[in-house]
């Protein structure tokens, strides 16, 4: 599909925050595959690492198998600046899952890293309208699975800072 | 990798290589378009969708189930099933099996595929369906489980499906090429204005620009009439060699060129071009034909932003101009650039894999004078274009194929 689009309802924006409208908790989506393991091994150090591939040096994501460019199966894990650029971005108001839909509306960008690949990250309050320089940093979610979080390019802002964002997140490791 | 120690043989070689002449589909034809109404939920299952489809080729066609030797197949909410299970599960008894997987491009790559089958001789009727089922959770567990790359580095952020994924590329191609809102309204709306005419289309009420604007935002900048209404529902049409549909008496269309492509531009940092881009050219002079020779464009059109870049990438406008091309056409089945002249899926709504033949058997209707709502006047060349997948960032497959109308 290139879509199945949906036009369903957005959560409740009475419904309490982490929780249902059961009252149960809920938790970001934490399925991923094998080879994420790697990306979330490094963030729990505080890192953000992306599989580069040994023999051309290709940078990838998301996490292969193989070099999408020379078909390698030597990727080892390497830290990458995060340098990059947001290049798209928008606001969700509706989402499939009662985690999310407790705290719409949620900010979603796409950044062009410098070393190559473009990703899918949440997108901290302080960065600007698109285009706008960014650092990409990975942390942990409260699924315990990293998730990639664009914030601005200037070493001062955390992402701690973001109430919404910290939220989500497990304190920082490293 | 280690560079192999004949390599420079192997390069020469490689120039050397001689590339196959494509054949024409002269000797297969598109027949017996069919829609199974669509229902906004639905308890069936898509074997139950996939049946009606096929008892509705059946019945169009005049031909016995036994007579039925080739089956394509598409469809997302078949699970735990493939096409292998429907053949036992409907009683067929096949020469050849196709299932593709490949949403909203399915009903051209099928198209293309059984003429292939057809002409070959490998089966002299194939069926060609596309079926899913909707319940309340189908589209979120689809969604959820859609593709190794969503569920490790999309569906985390936020959860929004398509309609994420269609916002980023929306909000990029606006600030690129200066598309406003009212853009892309005005090809919701003249839809809207095709669909009223429809039978199936789930969404019949007149849509107004001040509606279109006013609708609450779904991730910015989609708002709902932006957004397909997922549904149940299914289409199909037949593929035989042409002096079969004569024989049956069949009305037919006949196929004048394809094009087929997946994972095009992978180095482009978000998707601003699709694979028609690169085949086009191929597509128009293999079937003889000058853009201005076109009479009615069906394009994929879950978001109105993928229809404006099949405009820009099939070559009706140059890359970027879509806004322009939209502000300086009507699109209306009477307009200036007929354009998803049943609705569209926008209007229809999206029967899963469906979506993907809508397009096809509108053309094929409109080129046989088998049309179920609005005629696009003196129709004889249709172009049908899918686009499907979104595998991570992008859509991977772009498909389209030129149809025209059978000379007496």
């Amino acid at each position: 599909m290139s879509g199945t689009g949906s036009s369903g309802t957005s959560g409740s924006p009475t419904a309490p925050r982490g929780a249902a409208s059961g009252g149960a908790p809920t938790l970001p989506p934490g399925a991923r595959s094998r080879v994420f393991q790697g990306l979330t091994a490094a963030a729990a150090r505080g890192r953000f690492e992306l599989q580069q591939c040994a023999h051309c040096q290709a940078v990838q994501y998301p996490p292969r198998e193989a070099c999408h460019r020379c078909l390698s199966t030597e990727l080892p894990w390497t830290l990458q600046t995060g340098a990059g650029e947001l290049i798209a971005q928008t606001t969700l108001f509706h989402s499939h899952e009662a985690f999310f839909s407790a705290r719409t509306p949620w900010r979603v960008g796409l950044i062009r890293l410098d070393c190559g690949p473009s990703v899918v990250a949440h997108v901290h309050a302080a960065v600007g309208a698109a285009p706008a320089r960014v650092r990409i940093v990975a942390r942990l979610d409260r699924s315990a699975q990293a998730v990639l979080v664009a914030v601005p390019d200037t070493a001062a802002v955390t992402v701690i800072e973001d109430g919404k964002l910290a939220e989500i997140l497990l304190p920082a490791g490293g | 990798m280690r560079t192999p120690a004949h390599s420079h043989v192997r390069r020469a070689r490689r120039r050397r290589a001689v590339t196959a002449r494509r054949q024409r589909y002269t000797q297969a034809v598109v027949t017996t378009p069919v829609t199974v109404p669509y229902v906004r939920y639905s308890n069936h299952g898509a074997h139950w969708f996939a049946a009606r489809a096929l008892a509705g080729l059946l019945e169009g066609s005049g031909l016995d189930k036994a007579d039925v030797d080739g089956l394509c197949l598409s469809s997302f909410t078949l699970a735990p099933d493939t096409a292998v299970g429907v053949t036992q599960h409907l009683g067929l008894s096949l020469r050849w099996l196709d299932h593709i997987p490949m949403g909203g491009a399915a009903g051209v790559v099928a198209l293309r595929r059984a003429a292939r089958a057809a002409q070959a001789g490998d089966a002299q009727v194939v069926a060609c369906v596309a079926a899913d089922t909707h319940q309340p959770d189908t589209l979120r567990t689809t969604v959820a489980a859609f593709s190794r790359f969503t569920q490790d580095a999309v569906y985390p952020y936020g959860a929004g499906g398509p309609n994420a994924s269609f916002a980023l590329l929306t909000s990029y191609y606006m600030r690129a090429y200066g598309a406003k809102r009212e853009d892309f309204g005005k090809l919701c709306i003249a839809q809207r204005s095709n669909a009223l005419s429809f039978p199936h289309a789930l969404l019949r009420e007149p849509l107004t620009l001040e509606q279109y604007l006013a609708a609450r935002p779904i991730a910015e900048p989609l708002c709902l009439f932006d957004c397909v209404m997922p549904c149940a529902g299914g289409e199909g049409f037949l593929i035989m060699r042409p002096e079969r549909a004569r024989d049956l008496g069949l009305k037919s269309a006949s196929i004048l060129g394809t094009l087929e492509r997946h994972n095009a531009f992978p180095e482009d940092p978000i998707q601003m071009r699709g694979g028609w881009a690169l085949d086009r050219e191929a597509l128009f002079a293999e079937a003889g034909v000058r853009h201005e020779q076109v009479d009615f464009l069906q394009t994929y059109d879950d978001y109105p932003v993928i229809s404006l870049l099949q405009i820009e990438d099939l070559g009706f406008c140059a890359k970027g101009e879509g806004p322009h091309f939209v502000r300086s056409h009507t699109f209306t089945h009477d307009g200036t650039f007929p354009h998803n002249t049943s609705g569209g899926q926008l209007s229809v709504g999206q029967a899963g894999a469906a979506g993907g033949y809508l397009g096809l058997t509108e053309a094929v209707r409109q080129l046989t004078g088998t049309v179920l709502g609005s005629s696009v006047r003196d129709a004889r060349i249709g172009l049908v274009s899918g686009f499907g997948m979104i595998n991570y960032d992008r859509g991977l497959c772009c498909a389209a194929t030129l149809l025209a109308r059978e000379e007496a």
